[in-house]
């Protein structure tokens, strides 16, 4: 699975001003399904740690899934209407997500610029 | 030689529901009264880029008020409301907005509101038809359920969860200054406000009860809404349309949820017709 690339998807959320001032004091583990397969992002002290192919048993405080169909669509440079951004395809669109409501709400700034960078990623 | 905006500040006193309220509000223009309803959690800074138009402004006096709570309309010094729940319902909405065009003494002024404010347009219609010359939805529909809830206002979350949300209702070809400009509004509320005011646009809000009630022959009634407005889509508002006969409906291209602070630019190249369309009636 190569949606994105993600050794500069790295690099760049951690570069990214905007990125760490909304993830300032973030821990812990997001997980994201595309389709079947999925990544285990790991943050520590408001810094992306690690990204890797995720397990059976992960651990992540938010978990965030979608189709890969709608994952290529969300990452295109425009996508089409709702799939502009990941609050908007969880509410009108095929994705969802699970977990910690005060992470994902506290914390959805860091994330939204974080799929924003993923999206200028895109393969 | 200082370069200043031509939008002039005031407050006015108001009494709404046996409560006096000192009330902030913006205008700019001469000719007809152009009244403008932001959305919940914001203020009039929303509308700035209307009250700077100087097309519209040469035939419109334009008016855009701070709810009590909002902006800078500080809450009532003579009413305990730290002992209670903010929540903007139907019945104050609507009396607000009338008290205001009657203190100012506006002769039959064109009501705009985006989103709450575009509900509130519907509810206008069906209730004070002989007292608005037109009423302009932006993001409305028939109804919004589903938005009142708790991580709006709650202690562990704080202001900076609603900016970020808001940026979600945003088109991806607004220009990225104005979006910014949008969701720093969003983050200047007091904290109860946002999910107070969406006790009206979610709750206490419902068209399917008055929309049979509105005759356009009385009171013009056009909607707009942005195509990548998830919270009130385009499909939603052309249902709401659908049930109001004689009510136009466009959707607006490159634009989301904030269509007058997000692309001001594309929003006028639907607004400007239409106002000129109310102003030749």
């Amino acid at each position: 699975m190569a949606l994105f690339d993600q050794t500069r998807f790295l690099e760049r959320v951690n570069q990214d001003g905007e990125f760490q001032i909304a993830a300032r004091y973030l821990n812990g583990a997001l997980k994201l399904f595309f389709g079947e397969e999925s990544l285990l992002l790991t943050f520590r002290d408001g810094r992306l740690a690690s990204l890797v192919p995720g397990v059976m048993f992960d651990s992540a405080e938010v978990t965030i899934r979608g189709p890969v169909a709608s994952w290529q669509e969300f990452l295109k440079p425009v996508p089409r209407p709702f799939f502009h951004d990941m609050f908007a395809a969880i509410v009108s669109c095929e994705f969802e997500w699970f977990g910690s409501s005060e992470t994902f709400f506290a914390y959805y700034g860091a994330y939204r610029r974080m799929f924003q960078l993923m999206r200028e990623c895109a393969a | 030689m200082a370069r200043h905006d031509k939008t002039i500040g005031r407050y006015v006193y108001l009494t709404v529901q046996g409560i006096e309220y000192r009330v902030y509000y913006e205008s700019a223009g001469e000719g007809i009264p152009l009244v403008c309803q932001h959305t919940a959690g914001a203020h009039a800074f929303q509308w700035r880029h209307v009250l700077e138009d100087p097309e519209i402004t040469s035939r419109y006096r334009v008016i855009a008020w701070d709810l009590p709570f909002h902006g800078k309309s500080l809450p009532p010094v003579e009413d305990a409301h730290w002992t209670r729940p903010y929540n903007l319902t139907r019945a104050f909405f609507l009396e607000f907005i009338t008290a205001f065009c009657a203190a100012l003494e506006l002769d039959q002024p064109v009501f705009m509101g985006c989103s709450m404010g575009g509900q509130v347009a519907v509810d206008l219609a069906a209730e004070h038809p002989d007292q608005f010359r037109a009423v302009i939805g932006v993001e409305s529909s028939l109804a919004s359920p589903g938005y009142y809830l708790d991580q709006w206002y709650h202690p562990r979350i704080s202001n900076e969860a609603k900016p970020a949300t808001m940026y979600s209702l945003c088109a991806p070809t607004s220009p990225e200054k104005y979006i910014r400009e949008t969701i720093f509004g969003y983050s200047q509320g007091a904290p109860m406000v946002f999910k107070g005011d969406l006790y009206y646009y979610s709750v206490d809000y419902d068209g399917h009860k008055v929309v049979d009630r509105i005759d356009t022959s009385r009171i013009p009634v056009y909607f707009l809404t942005g195509e990548y407005d998830f919270a009130t889509s385009p499909a939603d508002t052309r249902a709401l349309a659908a049930r109001i006969k004689g009510a136009k409906f466009q959707e607006m291209t490159d634009n989301g949820h904030f269509p007058m602070s997000e692309n001001p630019v594309k929003f006028m190249e639907y607004l400007r017709p239409i106002l000129g369309e109310i102003a030749a009636r």
